[in-house]
């Protein structure tokens, strides 16, 4: 007779079931938590920058109270009339030096009947008078030398038999 | 034995959950704020390296102040001097030898300067980020107002000879009051024939000019507000008051005082004011 035990053991029944709190628990337990704990420090610490910004913003608008303050303003006053000042004195164009060129640009056999100078383009129209209609062309001529954009036209003749010519021309010093 | 199987998966759901809602917003913000931060941090440097600066060109100017007064505040007046005009074209007329016939004065309205609609420094993009930044930011920009001149356009009409006008209009760019010529009309002077009426050049050689002149005059700079920022940093950036600007004028004057002596002051005293 074969001696067959068929009756379970406990101890080995046990020890066979799994654990109520296993390693999944533990690795979910901890992702949860972890989770957690990164958005608690993230939220502290977007807490502390946006405090400390706040302080900063107030530092910038207490030094920037100071930057307005009425012996500030008397700095920039001066700093903006002195620049105003050198930049409008690099654009002044003196008239002497002009007509310092117009003087050694006309011919003499030309006579200047009118002068137009538009200062902000520097463009001068000058109405000119010559017995010779070729002066005209030879003052055209000289007048490039010396200033730009040099055009004739509108000449005539008149009752004198002298011709009268309109030359638009662009001073140097303007372009 | 079922909470066992579904705890795992909940788990890392509810982590999940919690990771895109919560953490990633959080992450956004987090790069946002140190992005900003940074910008503050050098807007705060930029500030406070003002700040200071502030305090020593106060005292540069205390000590320069005569030169501030004397020469760019008279070159360029706070107040327009119409007075003031009128007797620096009657002087170089004097002295000169021109003639002249008639001096009109014309207020020119400047436009108003618009404030800037956009900041341009870096915190820019950080204004984006938050409007109370963006408007404390502004606050340090409206340091440098802009500039806006009050203007009187000046017609002088009048005759001379050539040298003479020539002399004039040469000095009247070297006057000490800024100003600029704008327009030069000049002209033969005419003789009308009487029989037939025909306009001739005069034989006396004269010429008429009509010359526009504008004077400006520049009111206190400071009063203004919503400038741009980078008008404030050149100003502020120096620690020591930069002077080229009186140097350039002393050197404009200087070379017009050669042409154009000063002008000196006539002794007043008539006993009789309505008589020549």
């Amino acid at each position: 007779m074969v001696n067959i035990n068929l009756s379970r053991d406990g101890k080995n029944s046990e020890s066979r079931e799994t654990p109520l709190v296993g390693t999944a628990f533990w690795l979910s337990s901890g992702l949860l938590v972890f989770a957690v704990v990164v958005y608690g420090i993230l939220l502290s610490y977007n807490g502390v920058v946006a405090s400390q910004m706040a302080g900063q913003r107030l530092n910038v608008s207490n030094l920037a109270a100071q930057v307005n303050s009425p012996s500030a303003q008397a700095v920039t006053d001066f700093f903006r009339r002195g620049e105003e000042v050198q930049k409008h004195i690099g654009t002044i164009v003196i008239p002497g030096d002009t007509f310092g060129r117009l003087e050694k640009t006309v011919l003499p056999s030309v006579m200047v009947l009118s002068y137009q100078r538009d200062g902000q383009a520097g463009i001068i129209k000058l109405t000119l008078q010559t017995a010779a209609l070729k002066d005209i062309a030879q003052q055209i001529l000289s007048f490039k030398g010396s200033f730009d954009n040099v055009i004739g036209g509108n000449i005539s003749v008149g009752s004198d038999g002298l011709f009268t010519g309109e030359v638009t021309m662009t001073d140097k010093a303007s372009s | 034995m079922r909470l066992k199987i579904f705890f795992f998966p909940l788990a890392l759901v509810v982590s999940l959950v919690i990771a895109v809602l919560y953490i990633q917003p959080e992450i956004i913000r987090g790069l946002a704020n140190f992005k900003e931060k940074q910008q503050l941090n050098q807007l705060e440097n930029d500030a406070k390296t003002r700040a200071n600066n502030v305090q020593l060109l106060v005292q540069d100017l205390k000590n320069k102040a005569s030169l501030e007064e004397s020469v760019l505040g008279q070159y360029l007046p706070r107040k327009q001097q119409s007075d003031a005009v009128v007797d620096t074209v009657n002087f170089l007329a004097n002295q000169t030898g021109v003639i002249v016939e008639a001096l009109t004065p014309t207020e020119i309205v400047n436009p108003v300067v618009e404030a800037p609609t956009t900041l341009t420094t870096g915190a820019n993009a950080s204004s984006q980020l938050d409007p109370n930044f963006a408007s404390q930011n502004a606050q340090l920009e409206e340091v440098i107002p802009p500039v806006q001149m009050n203007s009187v356009s000046v017609i002088i009409k009048g005759r001379g000879a050539y040298p003479n006008v020539k002399d004039f209009l040469t000095k009247l760019a070297f006057t000490n009051h800024f100003n600029s010529i704008d327009k030069i009309v000049i002209g033969q002077e005419k003789t009308v024939e009487k029989g037939t009426g025909t306009a001739t050049p005069a034989a006396s050689g004269q010429l008429t000019f009509n010359v526009t002149v504008i004077f400006s005059s520049l009111p206190p700079v400071g009063n203004y507000k919503n400038a741009s920022a980078d008008a404030g940093k050149d100003v502020f950036a120096a620690t020591s008051l930069d002077t080229k600007s009186v140097q350039v004028l002393n050197e404009f004057l200087a070379r017009g005082a050669a042409i154009v002596p000063p002008m000196q002051p006539v002794a007043g005293g008539k006993a009789n004011p309505f008589v020549h």
